[in-house]
């Protein structure tokens, strides 16, 4: 059963490695000046959305687009679907939100903002007669010690994870049930443990975020998220473009490979997912002080397979993608609840349908191959773009060709003898 | 037995059983008794209700992984929406035995299309007819989805995995739109009422939930010589093993994967018909099933029918016994699941290994 991930070919932004050296500059300065013009609109909204409805749900956005970013860093440049990303999500929310609650009932009561025996009670644990804040929850009230802890513990959490199961060479198919086993058990544990986490409902009426003595309201809160967003996202691109990026990538197209060639990979793959977890873990630290509430949902199994599909849809393996997803499907989501709320789940449905089937490398993918043949049909508009369109080689042991970089450095070789017999084996297969 | 003289593979194994004995240990000393006690002390009606509990429920799961073991374990692909098709079943009986159903489903596709339209026409059919609407209409629409869509994803697991989540979506809100949101009751027929009381003693098993148990092994005997005993099995198998070769000897493999779909899930609605008159039909119901399928047929051992029977017992039962130690289903839910994975990142292959080894 162990197919490798996904096996389409992912185009990733700013990779084009083409013949002639002057269009490959020219290429990667405009590739460039467009990702700088990207994250520069990513601010835009701070400064011309006024509305008390809109803006707290641009900085929503936000703080799912870096979430998305964390799944997109492990499905779609490590080809490691994880169903379970939502538990990283889930830990980073409840951490910030356990310390704007207990800020808000220490405001409420008027008491000073440090934890102690005689502390003022959230109103989900009075409800429930808890004698006392529980000792574990109580110096979650200091939020620095709660951010570090949003960022920590999935770090943590996703390491050990990440070590024990890549180490058995658990992928695929099973590594997707287990990790959503996992979150399922973790969502019904929170359910259940009402007194402590809130239950269903979770946490609500949630303080404002306050740090160095400002508090982050509106336009302020959306420039705090979208600075992260930045930040992780200059991040990652810098990840993916070092070697160590190239070799994720190669684990997604061959482990078997990778693995043949001495690379323990295992632990790359052990390293990203507790990247990716640590990211999940501040993108929910964000979306509960942008949002104000928390809840089970934040880490239940359809919101986990959601934000899959978010990176799908905006394009799986390329950065910005993950990022456009994450904003379209979140603003047709506002738009659709405001107008047809009954029709949302099926516009959901359909999406997952239609970017499996028909848009398998999202939107920029999509746009990709628009573009190529447009300057196909029209050669002459753009003759320094132009290239040679190589031959698509035949891939040995029938695995389809991957990226456009690779095959953009086909060798017009005649075929190795091994590669002979992998076509002569493929005919027989087929 | 000296560890440090066992060779690699023996010594780590040894020294993992040790982890885990120690743990239990541990376990055990920090409870402290308390589960000895609470076992010795369980009297014969809880154990009763245990039995009953765990018969049920293992029953469900085993149908439900079954349709599961054969789409994903022997087909390969993953279908999420295979829960959906449990409640598509269960509301296939609803509208079968509840006279109220149809009147309810008019209704509301009268209220989307702002029409006012109302109906008497109901259905009142019993249980032993709906059980086979249940299957036939459930694999129909699972005919249809392996036709429209299924067919596109073989050899891309994960990516079934997203198309047939927004499968589920879509049905469940398709369901919830005619039926709405609300839990409806389902009436069992006066022979499956009451309790069947073991001679000489106090134990006490409701009727149906021994029918249910009847029927799995009715549909588990079907499959088995479905599988093992008829041609239409022999090309299954034939196509499991080598697809091309299959073709070549003149098997339609496209009929034999359609057809196998459509089985599966109408497994699927036999499972949801069951369960909807041991509780309530909601739209919502499968959810809370795919999952444990999915784990029961991952512990029982990939492409192997035997191994979603073995799993289904397991977790069923398992399910049921710890629900009662810690009085608590979600609890329970939470023990199982956790003691699963764990289960599984230890031997991945499941209970029943196929025996292959495959470069992958």
């Amino acid at each position: 059963m162990t197919e490798p991930a996904v096996a389409v070919p992912v185009a990733s932004m700013n990779s084009h490695a083409p013949a002639a050296p002057s269009s490959s500059r020219r290429f990667t300065i405009l590739g460039l000046l467009l990702l700088v013009l990207f994250l520069a609109s990513l601010y835009v909204p701070g400064f011309t959305v006024k509305s008390r409805y809109w803006l707290p749900l641009f900085s929503k956005y936000m703080a799912l687009a870096l979430f998305a970013l964390s799944v997109d860093l492990i499905w779609g440049y490590t080809g490691l679907l994880s169903l379970g990303q939502g538990l990283y999500f889930g830990l980073g929310a409840y951490a910030v939100g356990y310390s704007l609650k207990l800020q808000q009932a220490a405001h409420a009561a008027g008491k000073p903002l440090l934890a102690g025996p005689d502390m003022a009670m959230p109103d989900f644990m009075d409800y429930c007669r808890l004698p006392g804040v529980p000792a574990w929850i109580a110096p979650l009230i200091n939020i620095w010690l709660a951010l570090g802890l949003a960022v920590l513990l999935p770090l943590v959490v996703a390491t050990i994870f990440g070590l024990v199961t890549f180490r058995l060479r658990i992928k695929g198919v099973f590594f997707a049930l287990i990790t959503q086993a996992l979150v399922l058990a973790v969502y019904t544990l929170v359910v259940n443990q009402q007194p402590y986490t809130g239950g269903v409902v979770g946490m609500t009426y949630l303080a404002k975020l306050e740090l160095f003595g400002h508090k982050f309201v509106m336009a302020d809160m959306y420039f705090l998220v979208t600075t992260v967003l930045v930040i992780c996202f200059v991040g990652c691109a810098i990840l993916v473009h070092t070697k160590f990026g190239k070799i994720l990538t190669a684990i997604r197209d061959n482990e078997n490979r990778v693995l043949a060639l001495g690379y323990n990979t295992a632990m790359y793959k052990t390293f990203i997912f507790a990247i990716s977890g640590a990211l999940a873990g501040l993108a929910g630290a964000l979306f509960v002080s942008a949002y104000g509430t928390t809840g089970p949902d934040s880490l239940g199994i359809a919101w986990s397979i959601e934000v899959v599909v978010w990176v799908a849809a905006g394009g799986r393996g390329t950065l910005v993608g993950a990022i456009l997803g994450a904003v379209l499907v979140g603003l047709a989501n506002t738009y659709f609840n405001d107008k047809y709320s009954e029709a949302w789940p099926v516009i959901l449905g359909s999406l997952f349908i239609g970017v499996v089937l028909f848009l398998p490398e999202g939107i920029l993918g999509g746009l990709r191959s628009l573009g190529k043949r447009l300057l196909r049909i029209l050669p002459q508009a753009a003759p320094a773009l132009e290239k040679p369109a190589p031959t698509p080689r035949k891939e040995v042991n029938s695995t389809p060709p991957r990226s456009s970089s690779t095959s953009d450095e086909t060798h017009p070789e005649p075929p190795q003898p091994h590669e002979v017999k992998a076509i002569i084996s493929d005919l027989k297969g087929t | 037995m000296n560890v440090l003289a066992l060779s690699g593979r023996a010594r780590s194994r040894a020294l993992k059983t040790a982890f885990y004995v120690v743990l239990a240990a541990l376990f055990l000393w920090l409870t402290g008794g308390w589960l000895v006690d609470r076992l010795r002390l369980m009297t014969g009606t809880e154990w009763a209700e245990v039995l009953s509990n765990s018969l049920s429920l293992s029953s469900i799961l085993i149908l439900t992984a079954l349709g599961l073991a054969i789409t994903f374990g022997v087909m390969r692909v993953i279908n999420m929406a295979h829960g959906d098709m449990m409640m598509l079943g269960a509301y296939t009986a609803f509208l079968c035995t509840d006279r109220q159903a149809i009147p309810i489903l008019v209704r509301n596709l009268g209220q989307l299309l702002h029409r006012d339209w109302q109906t008497d026409f109901g259905l009142g059919l019993s249980l032993y007819f709906a059980i086979p609407a249940a299957f036939f209409v459930t694999a129909f629409v699972g005919f249809l989805l392996e036709k429209c869509l299924i067919r596109f994803l073989y050899k891309r697991p994960l990516d079934s995995l997203l198309a047939t989540w927004g499968v589920g979506l879509i049905i469940q809100q398709v369901v919830k739109l005619g039926f709405g949101a609300n839990l409806q009751p389902m009436h069992l027929p006066e022979a499956l009422q009451g309790g069947w009381t073991m001679t000489n003693t106090t134990i006490t098993i409701p009727v149906y939930r021994l029918f249910i148990f009847g029927v799995t092994l009715f549909c588990l005997l079907l499959v088995y010589l479905w599988f093992y005993r008829t041609s239409f099995g022999l090309k299954i198998r034939a196509v499991v093993q080598n697809r091309p070769m299959a073709s070549a000897m003149g098997i339609s493999t496209r009929r034999v994967d359609s057809l196998t779909f459509a089985f599966a899930t109408g497994l699927a609605g036999i499972a949801g018909c069951i369960l909807a008159h041991l509780y309530n039909v909601k739209y919502t119901m499968g959810n809370d099933y795919i999952v444990d399928a999915f784990m029961v047929v991952i512990l029982g051992g990939m492409g192997q029918l035997a191994g979603a029977v073995g799993g289904g017992a397991i977790i069923g039962t398992g399910n049921s016994v710890i629900e009662k130690l810690l009085g608590n289903t979600s609890m329970a839910k939470v023990v199982v699941l956790v003691g699963v994975v764990i289960f599984i990142l230890n031997r991945p292959s499941g209970l029943f290994a196929s025996k292959e080894r495959t470069y992958d």
